[in-house]
This record gives structure tokens, sequence and C-alpha cells, in this order.
């Protein structure tokens, strides 16, 4: 199956999970994503999700020093961020349910 | 050691960035600059983790990846193709570029230059030839450029450094020149090294003063 186009409805739910877990930095944030299954996310979706949240004021920055580096910018959630992922994950928990749903009708052939 | 993002880029990733922005031209200048700065780090901690792969292997190419950026910050963007590996890296994907791609493409690319450089050259000649020695004003830059450093350079080198780059060096107020051995260093610039510039629009300030 291929997963980019439902990627592109819920990856602002998931670039706010992972954040609202902890501080991240964009690079991390896409191994981040990767690790927990989304194998084929492309970084510049992730970069302009990022930007796009952070102009909707869903998230701050802040730079650090890093040893050996230049400064890696981390993001965090605002109030409104964490109000945001609180819709999205209601909104995706009633998806996944109205889903399940109408899957459990189908008879696949063969079976 | 702290390392500048434009000391700790290769010349391939450096390259990469500026292809993104000069695909980025509907973005606003504040995004752009952010994405660059974004993708910049990026490249760099890439780097250290890639083994043979180019850039453009693990991201896409340039055009696709600002595509990308651009459809995800929510701009309009027109589909060069609808096929949905043509929005993902090749890493990621099955691979297109197999051999027989590379090697017919490679063909492909080589008739292309051969027959444009055929023709550049006689269509060149005879211009040069008609009108005699080519003008600089004939040559078109790119609208975009990274900003170099200045810092630490003599002051009298900073216009030359930026015209290098098609940049302008803002008016001093005192309109100052500068004798050469003057022994005054660039202090500080107002647009840091490794900004992506529309070079008409932009003009880089200095201070400068005795080094040390």
């Amino acid at each position: 199956m291929d997963n980019s186009q439902v990627l592109k409805g819920v990856l602002d739910v998931a670039v706010l999970s992972v954040v609202s877990e902890s501080d991240v930095y964009g690079y991390e944030l896409v191994k981040r994503l990767r690790d927990l299954g989304l194998s084929e996310i492309a970084e510049a979706s992730v970069y302009g999700t990022l930007r796009r949240l952070y102009n909707a004021g869903e998230m701050s920055s802040y730079l650090v020093a890093s040893d050996g580096g230049p400064h890696r910018k981390y993001y965090s959630l605002t109030s409104q961020g964490f109000k945001s992922l609180n819709i999205g994950l209601s909104d995706w928990a009633s998806f996944v349910s109205a889903m399940d749903k109408v899957i459990a009708v189908a008879q696949p052939k063969g079976a | 050691m702290i390392m500048t993002i434009q000391e700790s880029l290769s010349s391939e990733a450096t390259e990469y960035c500026e292809d993104v922005a000069r695909s980025l031209s509907a973005v606003n200048e504040t995004d752009r600059a952010e994405m660059l700065g974004e993708l910049r780090s990026h490249l760099v901690e890439l780097d250290a983790e890639l083994s043979g792969d180019g850039i453009a292997d693990q991201l896409g190419s340039p055009q696709m990846y600002a595509r990308e950026l651009m459809k995800s910050i929510g701009i309009e963007v027109l589909e060069e193709s609808t096929g949905a590996s043509a929005r993902l890296p090749l890493r990621r994907r099955v691979p297109l570029w197999s051999s027989q791609k590379k090697i017919l493409t490679g063909l492909l690319i080589f008739v292309i230059l051969s027959v444009v450089v055929g023709w550049t050259s006689i269509v060149g000649f005879k211009w040069v030839e008609n009108r005699g020695v080519a003008s600089m004003d004939d040559y078109q830059p790119a609208s975009m450029q990274v900003v170099p450093n200045l810092v630490n350079e003599p002051v009298e080198m900073a216009s030359t450094i930026l015209i290098e780059k098609y940049l302008n060096l803002c008016e001093p107020e005192d309109s100052m020149t500068f004798d050469s051995g003057s022994g005054l260093v660039v202090l500080s610039q107002d647009i840091p090294a490794g900004t992506v510039v529309d070079i008409e629009k932009t003009c880089v300030k200095i201070t400068y003063g005795s080094p040390g």
C-alpha cells in the first residue's frame, strides 16, 4: 500500500505527537518518525510541516549549541499546539473507529 | 570546536542548497531563509551518515525537495508527475535509477550536450565575430546567492568578496574608502554567512575596526 497519500492527511498529528513527547530538532524528528514506523516519510514534508505549524503558532523554537557542528534548532509545542494535538488525536480516533466498522464488512475474495 | 554551517557543508551539499533555493521562488523571504537553514543543518547531519549515496539519492532532486516543501507549507504546486513515486527520494522506493537507466540517461545527456555544445560554438563564434569582444553586461548571474563570510577579512577586501557573488556592500555612512593594508578588518556582518539572499534586494552591512 502506498502510504504517502495517507501520511499527508495525518502528518500534522504525527509531528505534534512526537514533539509533545520531547523537544526535537528537525533531523532528529525525521529519524524518530521513521523509527516509529513512518519509514516512507519525506524530509521535505516534515520540514515544511514544522514551518507551517511554527507559523500557525503551534510551535516555538530555540537554538542549542552542538559539539563539533552548527547550532541545532529545537522545536517545542506551545499551548496552542497541545490543543491542536488533542483535537487531532480525537479526530484520528474517530476516523480509525469508523474505518474499523467499514472494513469489518469487507468480504475478501478467497477468504 | 564550534563550526558554522557553511564550514561544515560539502560542496555537493552547498550546491544542493543553492538549487533548492532557486526552486523556492514562490516562498516568502523569511520562510525561505528558515527552511534553507533547516536544510543546511539537515545536510550537515546527513553528511556524517552518507555511505556512498549522493544527497539526491537520499532527499530526491532539489526541485522535488523544494516542491514537497512548498506543498507542505500550503503553497499550490503544479505537479510535473502524478505518480506517487515521483515525490519520494530514491532511497525509499523501488530504485528508479537502475544501471540500465543510468547508462541510457548518460548516453542521452552526452548526445544532447554534444549537439548543444557544437551548436553553441558555431553560433557563439559567429556572434563574437560580428560583434567583437563579448561584454560582461550580457551575463546574467543567478538571482539568489549565498552570502560569503566577511568577518576577519581585511575591510578593503569586503567589497571585492561580495562583488564576486554579485552582491553589494551597503554604502557606509561616511562613504569612507580604504587603502590596501589599512590594517582594519571586518568585525561583523548583518547578514550571516551562508544565508541565501536575492541579490537585487540585498546589501550587506558591515562593522569594521582593528583586529583583536
